[in-house]
């Protein structure tokens, strides 16, 4: 039987599973974190499990990622989601060398040499601009969807100026646009341009050196895609499945930690100890 | 033995030494706002987890860290203090003092032994930074949190007497405007003299090699200081600078002696460790150098030991990698530690370790020129283009696998310097160089998680890195 590897990307908004074998996708699963984040990686793993018809035991090798990623129990190892991502990305779409990856809380830029390792990053801190969380949070105020943002933002024709320093002096900006009668998918283009500009200019460090591809939940925004098509002037790649990325990067990661431990073992040696003396 | 008499004997004080200077922690503990809880946390968590307690002089080390902290709040009412804003880098200037009037002043570099000890050792460092926004500096942005701790000091009476400072005007300009407002705040208790220096040079001068830019600080060196002198009441001759000079020198050269022992494979010492040990060098502080000095080459011999046995703290091969800044946050040691967890060794600091050019004699004779000159030398001191060019020197001597610029994000100077050293080093060099954003001295600002995926991503790409290099050789 072929051997069977798992990722677990969790996340501040949502926990994903993916299972693989054979360097195929067997099953994947997305639930919210809430607030338990061991309970939600377990239950984004039984959500795969189940898809795949397999039991946990079934699995060779577990990576977690995500920033709830040392939560998770059932996990072999963890690695840092930017990482992951990185890896999941090369694999998907080889050509890659820059990755903009927008998740709830988090929003990063991530640059590949031409062999698909980490060269450069740079990833917000403290703050919700330029996250999905800041969609979240503007979509709530505007009483719209989150899922119809994306489409509505598209028929803006005169998009409104917008904050993309501050979630909460965005959220004062969008009321008052609202009080004025401004039209809701202008508030939407002008949401979408805002989050995208932070975004821009965090990864000017990193630089958007060409194919670019678009990563974690916000990619699923076609509003956000597009405004970053016009502000880089490139084509935006967008993975299959945008969301899942990183968990697929921490399967294949699962198979190569796997293929080491196997050689060490049959090598007759341990992992190396990390400190030598206490 | 309850928390305290555990602490002293962390901080490698005998029985009796520990009986003898009890009162006195007890007394400066509370002045500092410790409590008994605070010091149960430090020796149950924070000394035992980050420090190498196995090593009695790391042990005597950490006791010379310890009261320093404490003797500032219980100082006689007629110590003179004379203080400085930002590294000296060269302590020179300030030890001088202390070489004209050894039983009159105190000398030190005040915020900043208030955060490493009270954040070091005892996770405390917010309690300050709190005060001060109580008291009215503004909350999170735009002020650094080390002056908040000063103005802290000052509110909550920690400084027992007047200061005269000296304000370093090299590359930060928040400081002097924090002491400004001291200074009007409380006006009989500090006198302020500035030591002016603007970072205007020309690319690809060096500005130690120019005598202009030399004899131009070194005049500001010596007016600031027998300014001080004359205000603190206190007979100040040029030889005393050269003391201090010699003084410098030889605390220097057991630093590097320690260094080079650093060098081996594996890495002998933590870089926490490594750490308080060389910035006595760089800030200027109180302490019986002769006696810091004899345990530094005790840890050397304990060091020498590891090295001669083939042990290390981390495995061998492990890559290694120069930090910007003084790496270990004053209130969070936990970085670099997790950084060597990850396998890789975080100890060389472009800020505390002079590189090769500072061990050159100098050219000048005069001893306020032979300071200005030296500090014109250190990497911290320099334009970005010459940063990147010392730190290059290092990465290619030591063969350093990556770059790991700690940006503080409130800071106008450091929070753009990080940029331009990265650009210019990457015209140099394809060595990895990781900014990553933080507060230097607390730890309420930025969330750990986040930093630790920024920490474990740039360990990867060290590693990736060093592995590449070990493949091509």
């Amino acid at each position: 039987l072929p051997e069977i590897f798992a990722g677990v990307d969790v996340g501040a908004g949502t926990s994903k599973a993916v299972i693989v074998s054979d360097d195929k996708v067997l099953a994947q699963h997305v639930r919210p974190t809430g607030n338990d984040v061991t309970r939600s990686a377990v239950e984004a793993m039984e959500g795969a499990l189940g898809i795949a018809k397999l039991e946990l035991q079934d699995i060779s090798y577990v990576v977690s990622t995500g920033s709830g990623r040392r939560k998770v129990q059932f996990a072999n190892d963890s690695m840092s989601e930017i990482i992951c991502c990185a890896i999941g990305v090369k694999y998907t779409h080889p050509p890659t060398h820059t990755i903009m990856d927008i998740g709830c809380q988090d929003s990063k830029v991530i640059g590949l040499d031409d062999e698909g390792s980490v060269k450069q990053f740079t990833m917000n801190d403290r703050c919700a601009a330029g996250t999905g969380r800041f969609l979240e949070v503007l979509s709530h105020a505007l009483e719209v969807e989150l899922n119809e943002i994306g489409n509505l933002s598209l028929l803006g024709k005169d998009p409104c100026v917008i904050s993309s320093t501050c979630t909460v002096f965005a959220e004062s900006e969008v009321v008052s646009y609202r009080a004025q009668g401004r039209k809701i998918e202008d508030i939407l283009a002008g949401l979408h341009q805002a989050i995208a500009k932070r975004v821009v200019i965090q990864g000017s460090s990193v630089g958007y050196r060409p194919d670019v591809v678009f990563t974690g939940g916000v990619a699923r925004n076609i509003g956000v895609r597009k405004v970053f098509d016009e502000m880089l002037g490139l084509h935006i790649i967008l993975p299959e499945e945008p969301q899942t990325i990183t968990a697929l990067g921490a399967a294949i990661l699962a198979k190569q930690y796997y293929a080491k431990r196997e050689r060490e073992v049959s090598q007759g040696r341990d992992r190396a100890p990390t400190v030598l003396v206490p | 033995l309850d928390q305290y008499d555990q602490l002293l004997e962390f901080c490698g004080f005998t029985k009796e030494e520990a009986r003898d200077y009890m009162p006195t922690l007890k007394e400066g503990l509370k002045k500092w706002m410790i409590g008994p809880d605070k010091v149960k946390e430090s020796v149950e968590v924070y000394l035992p987890t980050y420090f190498d307690l196995s090593l009695p002089p790391m042990r005597k080390m950490l006791g010379v860290w310890l009261e320093e902290f404490i003797k500032i709040p219980l100082l006689p009412k007629d110590r003179i203090m004379i203080d400085t804003i930002l590294p000296q880098t060269d302590c020179s200037m300030l030890y001088s003092f202390k070489a004209a009037a050894p039983d009159k002043v105190w000398v030190g570099f005040l915020d900043w032994i208030a955060v490493l000890v009270n954040g070091g050792f005892f996770h405390n460092a917010n309690a300050l930074v709190d005060v001060a926004e109580k008291y009215g500096m503004d909350v999170n942005g735009a002020l650094c949190p080390l002056n908040k701790t000063r103005y802290a000091m000052y509110i909550k009476g920690i400084v027992p007497n007047k200061t005269h400072t000296l304000m370093m005007n090299i590359i930060c300009d928040d400081s002097p405007l924090t002491e400004e407002m001291i200074h009007q705040m409380y006006p009989d208790r500090t006198y302020l003299r500035h030591i002016m220096r603007v970072k205007d040079a020309p690319k690809g001068v060096w500005e130690d090699e120019d005598d202009l830019l030399v004899e131009h600080l070194g005049n500001e060196i010596r007016s600031a200081v027998y300014d001080i002198a004359e205000k603190a009441g206190i007979d100040y001759k040029p030889q005393h600078m050269m003391a201090a000079i010699e003084n410098y020198r030889m605390y220097a050269e057991k630093v590097m002696a320690l260094a080079m022992l650093m060098r081996n494979d594996p890495v002998p010492l933590r870089g926490i460790d490594f750490y308080y040990s060389i910035v006595p060098m760089a800030m200027g502080m109180d302490i019986d150098y002769p006696k810091t000095r004899g345990i530094l080459e005790e840890l050397h011999k304990c060091v020498k030991e590891r090295v001669d046995k083939g042990v290390g703290v981390l495995p061998k091969g492990a890559p290694r990698v120069i930090w910007q800044t003084t790496a270990p946050h004053g209130e969070n040691n936990w970085e670099i530690k997790m950084f060597e967890d990850y396998g890789v060794a975080a100890y060389w600091f472009d800020f505390g370790i002079p590189l090769p050019k500072y061990f050159m004699p100098p050219r000048k004779s005069d001893p306020f020129d032979i300071v200005a000159e030296m500090f014109l030398k250190y990497s911290l001191n320099v334009e970005p283009w010459a940063r990147a060019e010392l730190i290059n020197q290092c990465v290619e001597q030591e063969g350093l696998s990556g770059v790991l610029w700690h940006q503080f994000w409130y800071c106008r100077h450091w929070g753009t310097e990080g940029q331009m050293v990265k650009q210019e080093l990457e015209k140099k060099s394809k060595v990895p160089f990781v900014v990553f954003d933080g507060c230097w001295w607390h730890a309420r600002d930025y969330g750990p998680e986040k930093l630790r995926t920024i920490f474990e991503t740039a360990s990867v790409m060290v590693k990736d890195y060093a592995n590449k290099k070990t493949k091509a050789a």
